[in-house]
């Protein structure tokens, strides 16, 4: 007896789709820029409408101060939660380069290079190098520290984890500088939102170049003794510079306007960061050529 | 939780990691050196005044706004950046009688400022050191009301020092002038000035 051949069905055979395993750093960081961007356009409709009063307030600085930190506390740490292999650290580094901030950076600007005293009536390049050399050196090196005796370089796998590192610190130190602002200074409520935004915007923009210097240094760990030092300096140079065009910017026209300054910080950050990602994506794509093996994106 | 061993030898090093964070802190704190060194320089920058006639030799802080064009005083230099009172050195030629002494001056400059400057009182008159030359300190405060009465400012304490010295005829009188709550701090401004004074 013939029996009827059996058909059988065979599964489609499935190319294994590669994940990219990390979290997006510069997703994360494009939202927070756009979050603080979004941050001061609301607070300008409120007073234009009538919502908020432009007067000083230190409860809406406060509520302001958390809104950047809540922003990085939903996209770059939950965000990291959420992804196949996340990043450790990044609360730690967050808080302890809060603490340098508070500890050290705060006191050692204010009480003994006291830059306001000297530079704020100094031309271009003055203030360019005597803003690297006290504000930028210090911010850039805190934030170094708080990164190297943390995370640095176990939990630093690939180049790109240097910048994710160096925007947890930069948002910590960023905070510390907005909470002085806000108790010290009492500026209006605009005021407020402009200087907490442009605060973040030039931490975390000039933060990346000592975190690409770090995740660099931890990929490659023969890199030349000066390597990472001239990472420092060029992160201070360049705040330097920031410092430098903010003040120009906000100056030109009939009158002072502190939005030019974000405006500029804005550019500046996105500038600094395509040169980064320019450089990471280099070197990652040599490396996967010549080890032959395939980048995941 | 995370937790994060700070024990170096534990997360392996390379030699090259090491070299490169100790350079990185030594031109990290190179930079800083360079910083405050061009503060210090900003801040404590001097030029040299020389009036002939007088012959009135100091170094004023560079930067400050002079006033030579005054038969009050010699020179006058202020701080333009000094809020909310211009901080003020001075050096005023007075001419006296051979046998005076610094405390004919001192009491002379009190008459006259107790009938032109508010709630003006003498904190202190002690004798002062000016090379070979009887000198005389005195300390006064005084109040500085806004003489446009449509501005609302609250009156400032203003706090003084003046060093008179008398040679030849004639007493030279340096003054500093403050705010109170910043005249200790700026002091050394005064004391810098007084040391390169020569009449």
């Amino acid at each position: 007896m013939l029996e009827s051949p059996q058909v059988v069905f065979l599964d489609p055979q499935e190319t294994p789709r590669e994940v990219y395993p990390f979290r997006r750093v510069w997703r994360a960081v494009a939202l927070e820029i756009g979050a603080m961007l979004g941050m001061v356009l609301l607070v300008f409709v409120g007073v234009l409408l009538g919502v908020l009063r432009d007067v000083p307030s230190t409860n809406w600085g406060l509520l302001l101060i958390l809104v950047p930190l809540a922003v990085y506390l939903w996209v770059s740490v939950r965000g990291e939660q959420r992804a196949p292999q996340p990043r450790e650290g990044l609360l730690t580094v967050t808080l302890f380069s809060a603490l340098l901030a508070n500890g050290v950076g705060v006191p050692l600007v204010e009480d003994i290079f006291q830059p306001r005293l000297w530079l704020s009536e100094a031309g271009f390049f003055s203030r360019v190098i005597g803003y690297a050399c006290t504000v930028g050196i210090t911010s850039e090196f805190l934030k170094f520290i708080a990164i190297r005796y943390t995370v640095f370089p176990r939990y630093v796998r690939v180049r790109i984890d240097g910048v994710a590192y160096s925007v947890a610190a930069s948002t910590g130190y960023a905070t510390v500088l907005n909470a002085q602002l806000i108790f010290s200074e009492r500026p209006t409520v605009v005021a407020d939102a402009i200087s907490i935004a442009t605060t973040l915007v030039s931490q975390v923009g000039v933060g990346v170049i000592v975190g690409y210097f770090l995740g660099d240094l931890a990929v490659r760990p023969n890199r030349p003794p000066f390597f990472l030092a001239g990472g420092l300096f060029t992160g201070a140079f360049v705040s330097g510079l920031v410092v430098g065009f903010r003040a120009i910017a906000s100056r030109s026209g009939f009158a002072v306007s502190v939005i030019n300054g974000l405006l500029v910080v804005v550019g500046f950050s996105v500038a600094v960061m395509l040169v980064i990602n320019f450089l990471i994506e280099t070197a990652e794509n040599r490396e996967a050529n010549q080890q032959g093996r395939k980048r995941v994106r | 939780m995370t937790y994060i061993q700070l024990d170096e030898s534990q997360r392996g090093l390379s030699r090259s990691q090491v070299l490169n964070t100790l350079f990185a802190i030594l031109v990290a704190l190179g930079m800083m050196g360079f910083g405050l060194s061009a503060r210090s320089s900003a801040l404590n920058a001097t030029l040299p005044f020389v009036d002939a006639e007088s012959g009135v030799r100091a170094r004023l802080p560079a930067g400050w706004l002079l006033t030579t064009d005054t038969p009050a005083f010699v020179v006058q230099a202020q701080d333009p950046s000094a809020i909310p009172f211009k901080t003020v050195l001075r050096v005023s030629l007075l001419p006296v009688g051979e046998d005076s002494t610094p405390r004919n001056v001192v009491d002379y400059l009190t008459l006259e400022r107790a009938g032109r400057l508010a709630n003006y009182r003498v904190l202190s008159v002690s004798p002062f050191s000016f090379g070979d030359d009887p000198a005389i300190e005195l300390n006064y405060a005084y109040v500085q009301d806004e003489i446009n009465p449509f501005v609302s400012a609250v009156p400032l304490v203003v706090q003084g020092r003046d060093v008179v010295i008398i040679r030849e005829g004639g007493a030279l009188i340096a003054t500093y002038l403050e705010e109170r709550s910043r005249f200790a701090a700026n002091e050394a401004i005064f004391e810098v000035f007084l040391a390169s004074l020569e009449f």
